[in-house]
C-alpha cells in the first residue's frame, strides 16, 4: 500500500529487514532485486536500515572470530593422517569383495585399450589351437560365474549383522530427529492351518522414544492405541483389538529377546543370537524376489529347545547395502509348530517435523475403564468419595494419608509438580530415599515413600508443609515400621543409603585393585589401614555421585516431552535449577573422585578430551541425562568391582584408559547439563 | 568407485571438477581431497555446537566417512559441501545418540590424540560459557542460520541443512542480527 505525501508523490512501503538482508546477500530474484534497489535509491530510512544491518553483520562476524571459532585450528596434516588411517580401518571393517568382483577386474584392466585390440581381431581366421583355448576359457568363465553365486560367502554371521546394524544407524544419522517408518507384511502359519497375513505399519520416533503402529484392515489403515486419545482423529483400534497374528508375534519376539517394535532390526536379531549358548549357523547367498542379491543367515540353536523358543531363524539382508529384507522364524510349542515370516515392503527415515501430525498428536490422556486396569490400581489411586481428615503426626503409630472429597479436587498443575520436587530437593529427599512423585491418571499428585526414621519423616513432612493442604496433592509417607504394619503379609527391607564416607567399611582386603594400591601405599606397617580407608572413601564418593544421578534422572523423567513444552517459564526455570544443581554436584563429586584415583591408577594421564553433550532442546537434555546416568552407573560398577571385597581379588577395569576416558566423559556431560538454560 | 562412471562423478563433485580430472575416479582419494579443502570451515561450524576441538574433529571425520560410504554405494550427491554440513550438523545436534555409534567406529581410536591440540577442561569450560552467553539470546534456528551463513552457504543450502523453507532463512537471519543489535553485543 502506498502513501501519498503532500508533494503528490508516492513512496512504497519500507523494506522488511529480511528483504534487506537477502538483498545484501544477493539472494533476491532479479525482479525483487530491481524493486528493492529502486526503493533504496529513494528512501533514506531504508538506506539507514541497510547500513544498520550491514553493521550488524560486521559485528556478528567480529564476535564469531573472537568467541565462536575455535581458539586455534588443530594442524591439518596430523588430522589428515589420522583420518586416512580411520578410512582404511573403516574400509577393512565394512568392505568385502568377491573373488570375481567385476570392479576389481576393471581396476586392473584398461578396458578401452582391450576393446580396441579385441575388436580388430578376427576370431574365425585364428588357428584351431587358439579357437580351442578361447572356447575353454569361455566355458571356464561361465562356470566360475555360476559358482560365484553360491560360493562360500566371504561374510561371517557376525560381520553380516554388524554391517546391517551400521547401515541402519547410517540411515538415521542423515536426518535430524529421525522417525523410522516401515511397512511390513507379517505371515503366520501353524501346522496345517491356512496362512494368515497382516499388513503392519510402524513409526519409531527414535529421538523421543515414541512408537506408533497401524494395521490395514478392510483396505483402511487403522492406528493401534492402548488408551483413548481424544487427539487421535483418524480411524483406530485398541491394543486388545489388534490382529492376533501381531499379538502372538510380539509375545514370541519379547520371549526370545527380540525387539517387538522392530523385528527386522539387526540389533534385534543379534540380541537373540547372542543369547544362545550354542548354535549352528550358516551364511549363504540368494536372490531376493526383486532379483537383487542377498545374504541369508540361518541360525539354529543347538541342544534342547523349550516351548515358545525359536528353533530356527533366517535373517535376510540385501547384499548391496545390508538392508534387512526378511525374517523367518520357526517356533515349536508343546502342541504345534508356528512359522512367522516378516517381509519388509517399504522403509524410510523421515524427519519428525515432516511427519503427518496425526501419527504423534499431542495427547490428552484419559484412560477408559477396561479389563486391563487392576483393581489395586483403581482403589489406591482413584479419589475416594468420602472425606478423610488430614492427620499429620510425628509419631510412628500413624502414617500420613490425606485425601479430600473428590468434588473439591482439581488436577495438579505442572508448576505445582515442579514445586513439590523443589521442596523435596531442599531436604535432599530426592536422593537415595524411596520418595516418588507420581501423577494419577486423573491428574493428581501422589507423594509416596518409605523413610527409615520418624525424625526423617517429620523433616520431609515439614518441608512439604506448603503443599500439604493442596487439594490436588496426596501425601503417603510411612516409616518402615508403619509400612510393615500396614502390609501384614509383606516384609520390606531397605538398603541404607550411604550418607557419609565413614559409614562404608571395607573389611576384606582381597580387592581387585589391591596390586595397584599396594604399589602406591607401599609395604609399610599401616598400609593395610590406608588401603582400607582409601577403598572405602572411593566407594562412598562413587555412591554419592550416583545418588545425584539418580535424582537427576528422576527429575528429568518427571514430565513427558509435551508437558515440558507447556511448563510456565518460572516453573521451567525451577525444574532446570534442580537439574543444574544435581549436575553440578555430580560433576564436583566425579572431579574429586578422579583427583583421588589419578595418582594411583592414572599418573600420566591427560586431563583434556572429555566429551560433553548438546543440550539445546528438551529432547537433547533428557537424552544427555539418560546417557550420563548410564555412563555414571557403568563407572560406579567399575569402582565397586575394584574396591568392594571379593574372595580372590578378581579382575578390574579400574586402570584401563577407557575407564579414565569414561570418567572424563561423565564429567564433561554433567558440565554440559549444568550449563542448560 | 565401483560402477560409478565419470559423468556421474563430475556431477557429484561439480564444484571441484578440475580436481577430479587430475585424480583417478576413486572414492577414497576424492574424500581425502574434500577433507583437506572443507575441514577448516566444517570445524569452525561444528566447534560452536560442541565446544571442543577434539569432539568437532571426531564429528566431521565421521561425516566424511559417511560421505565415503555414500559414494561407494553410488549415491548421487549434487552438493557435497552442503551435504557434509548437513550430516555434520545432524551429528552435532544428535551428539548424545551418536556416542555409541562413534564408540563402535572409534574403538581403536580411544587413545589420546597427541597430535591434536588439547584444550584443558577448564579452558573448554570457559570457552563454552562465553559461547553460551553470546548465543543464548538467539533461538536455535537463528543461531544455526547465522553460523551457516557466516560460513558462506547460500540460503537454499542452509534451508536444505536445517530442513526449513528457503524463505524462512532471511527471516531468521534478520531476527538474529536484530537481537544482536538490541543487546548491544
Amino acid at each position: 500500500m502506498s502513501k501519498k505525501n503532500h508533494y503528490q508523490s508516492t513512496v512504497p512501503d519500507h523494506l522488511e529487514d529480511e528483504t534487506i538482508i537477502a538483498y545484501l546477500d544477493g539472494e533476491l530474484s532479479d525482479e525483487e532485486k530491481a524493486r528493492a534497489g529502486q526503493h533504496l535509491e529513494k528512501c533514506w530510512s531504508c538506506r539507514g536500515n541497510l547500513k544498520l544491518i550491514q553493521d550488524s553483520v560486521d559485528n556478528f562476524m567480529n564476535q564469531r572470530q573472537e568467541i565462536l571459532l575455535p581458539p586455534a585450528l588443530p594442524p591439518s596434516e596430523p588430522a589428515l593422517k589420522i583420518f586416512q588411517e580411520r578410512l582404511q580401518n573403516y574400509k577393512s571393517q565394512t568392505r568385502t569383495a568377491s573373488v570375481f568382483s567385476f570392479s576389481r577386474l576393471k581396476s586392473k584392466v584398461n578396458f578401452s585399450n582391450f576393446w580396441k585390440t579385441f575388436s580388430s581381431f578376427n576370431f574365425f581366421n585364428a588357428p584351431a589351437s587358439l579357437k580351442f583355448g578361447v572356447g575353454a576359457l569361455a566355458v571356464f568363465v561361465i562356470v566360475a560365474l555360476i559358482l560365484n553365486q553360491s560360493v562360500v560367502p566371504t561374510v561371517s554371521a557376525a560381520e553380516l549383522l554388524k554391517n546391517a546394524d551400521e547401515a541402519g544407524k547410517n540411515s538415521l544419522s542423515a536426518v535430524s530427529q529421525p522417525v523410522v517408518h516401515q511397512k511390513l507384511q507379517v505371515r503366520r502359519s501353524k501346522n496345517n492351518s491356512p496362512v494368515e497375513s497382516v499388513n503392519w505399519e510402524t513409526w519409531d520416533d527414535t529421538s523421543r522414544n515414541n512408537f506408533r503402529q497401524a494395521v490395514e484392515t478392510d483396505g483402511a489403515r487403522r492406528l493401534i492405541i492402548d488408551r483413548f486419545e481424544s487427539s487421535v482423529k483418524v480411524p483406530f483400534i485398541f491394543e486388545n483389538e489388534r490382529p492376533q497374528v501381531l499379538t502372538e508375534l510380539a509375545q514370541i519376539l519379547q520371549f526370545n529377546r527380540m525387539n517387538p517394535n522392530d523385528p527386522l532390526a539387526a540389533a534385534s536379531f543379534k540380541n537373540w543370537r547372542d543369547s544362545l549358548a550354542e548354535k549352528n549357523e550358516t551364511v549363504s547367498k540368494a536372490d531376493s524376489q526383486d532379483g537383487t542379491e542377498s545374504y541369508q543367515l540361518n541360525v539354529k540353536p543347538a541342544g534342547e529347545i523349550g516351548s515358545n523358543q525359536i528353533s530356527a531363524a533366517d535373517y535376510i539382508v540385501r547384499a548391496s547395502d545390508w538392508t534387512p529384507l526378511k525374517l523367518r522364524l520357526e517356533i515349536k510349542t508343546n502342541d504345534e509348530t508356528i512359522n512367522f515370516e516378516i517381509t519388509r515392503q517399504t522403509s524410510e527415515v523421515i524427519a519428525f517435523n515432516q511427519l503427518s501430525p496425526e501419527i504423534f498428536p499431542p495427547t490428552e490422556m484419559a484412560k477408559l475403564p477396561n479389563a486391563t486396569t487392576s483393581p489395586k490400581e483403581s482403589s489406591s489411586l482413584a479419589p475416594s468419595p468420602e472425606t478423610e481428615l488430614a492427620v499429620k503426626t510425628n509419631s510412628n503409630s500413624a502414617a500420613v494419608v490425606k485425601t479430600e472429597n473428590a468434588t473439591n479436587r482439581v488436577p495438579a498443575s505442572a508448576e505445582l509438580e515442579v514445586e513439590v520436587l523443589n521442596l523435596l530437593s531442599q531436604v535432599r529427599a530426592d536422593m537415595g530415599e524411596q520418595i516418588e512423585v507420581k501423577r494419577t491418571p486423573d491428574g493428581f499428585l501422589v507423594i509416596s515413600g518409605i523413610i527409615e526414621t520418624a525424625g526423617r519423616k517429620t523433616e520431609i513432612l515439614n518441608a512439604l508443609d506448603s503443599v500439604a493442604d493442596n487439594a490436588s496433592v496426596k501425601i503417603e509417607i510411612y516409616t518402615i515400621a508403619e509400612a510393615v504394619a500396614k502390609r501384614k503379609q509383606e516384609s520390606k527391607t531397605k538398603d541404607s543409603p550411604v550418607t557419609n564416607v565413614e559409614s562404608v567399611e571395607v573389611e576384606n582386603l582381597s580387592l581387585a585393585a589391591e596390586p595397584q594400591l599396594r604399589e602406591y601405599f607401599g609395604q609399610s606397617g599401616n598400609s593395610d589401614e590406608k588401603i582400607r580407608s582409601y577403598a572405602a572413601s572411593r566407594v562412598a564418593q562413587s555412591r554419592q555421585a550416583m545418588q545425584h544421578l539418580g535424582a537427576l534422572k528422576k527429575i528429568a523423567n518427571q514430565f513427558k516431552p509435551e508437558e515440558l513444552k507447556t511448563l510456565k517459564p518460572e516453573a521451567r526455570e525451577k525444574w532446570l535449577a534442580l537439574i543444574r544443581s544435581h549436575a553440578r554436584a555430580f560433576a564436583e563429586q566425579n572431579s574429586a573422585l578422579r583427583r583421588e584415583l589419578k595418582p594411583v591408577f592414572f599418573a600420566g594421564a591427560g586431563e583434556g578430551g572429555g566429551r560433553g553433550a548438546s543440550v539445546s532442546s528438551n529432547a537433547e537434555l533428557i537424552n544427555a541425562i539418560r546417557q550420563l546416568y548410564e555412563t555414571g552407573a557403568a563407572n560406579d560398577s567399575v569402582i565397586l568391582s575394584a574396591f568392594a571385597a571379593s574372595g580372590n581379588g578378581g579382575v578390574s577395569a579400574i586402570g584401563a584408559a577407557q575407564f579414565w576416558q569414561a570418567l572424563k566423559n561423565a564429567e564433561a556431560m554433567a558440565r554440559s547439563i549444568q550449563g542448560v538454560r | 568407485m565401483g560402477q560409478t562412471d565419470i559423468a556421474t562423478l563430475s556431477n557429484i563433485l561439480s564444484v571441484e571438477k578440475e580436481d577430479i580430472k587430475r585424480h583417478k575416479p576413486d572414492a577414497e582419494s576424492i574424500v581425502a581431497e574434500l577433507y583437506v579443502k572443507l575441514r577448516p570451515a566444517l570445524l569452525n561450524y561444528v566447534y560452536h555446537l560442541v565446544h571442543s576441538n577434539s569432539d568437532a574433529e571426531d564429528l566431521i571425520q565421521l561425516a566424511f566417512l559417511h560421505l565415503f560410504e555414500s559414494l561407494e554405494r553410488g549415491n548421487v550427491i549434487e552438493n557435497p559441501r552442503a551435504w557434509l554440513y548437513r550430516v555434520a550438523h545432524n551429528f552435532s545436534i544428535d551428539g548424545i545418540r551418536r556416542v555409541s555409534k562413534r564408540e563402535s567406529l572409534l574403538q581403536d581410536w580411544l587413545k589420546e590424540r597427541e597430535t591434536l591440540i588439547q584444550e584443558s577442561s577448564e579452558e573448554e569450560l570457559i570457552r563454552r560459557d562465553q559461547i553460551d552467553k553470546l548465543l543464548q539470546i538467539l533461538n536455535e534456528k537463528e543461531r544455526f542460520c547465522l553460523m551457516l551463513r557466516s560460513e558462506g552457504l547460500s540460503y537454499h543450502e542452509i534451508a536444505d541443512i536445517l530442513e526449513i523453507n528457503p524463505s524462512a532463512v532471511s527471516v531468521y537471519l534478520a531476527r538474529g542480527l536484530k537481537k544482536f543489535r538490541s543487546k548491544n553485543v
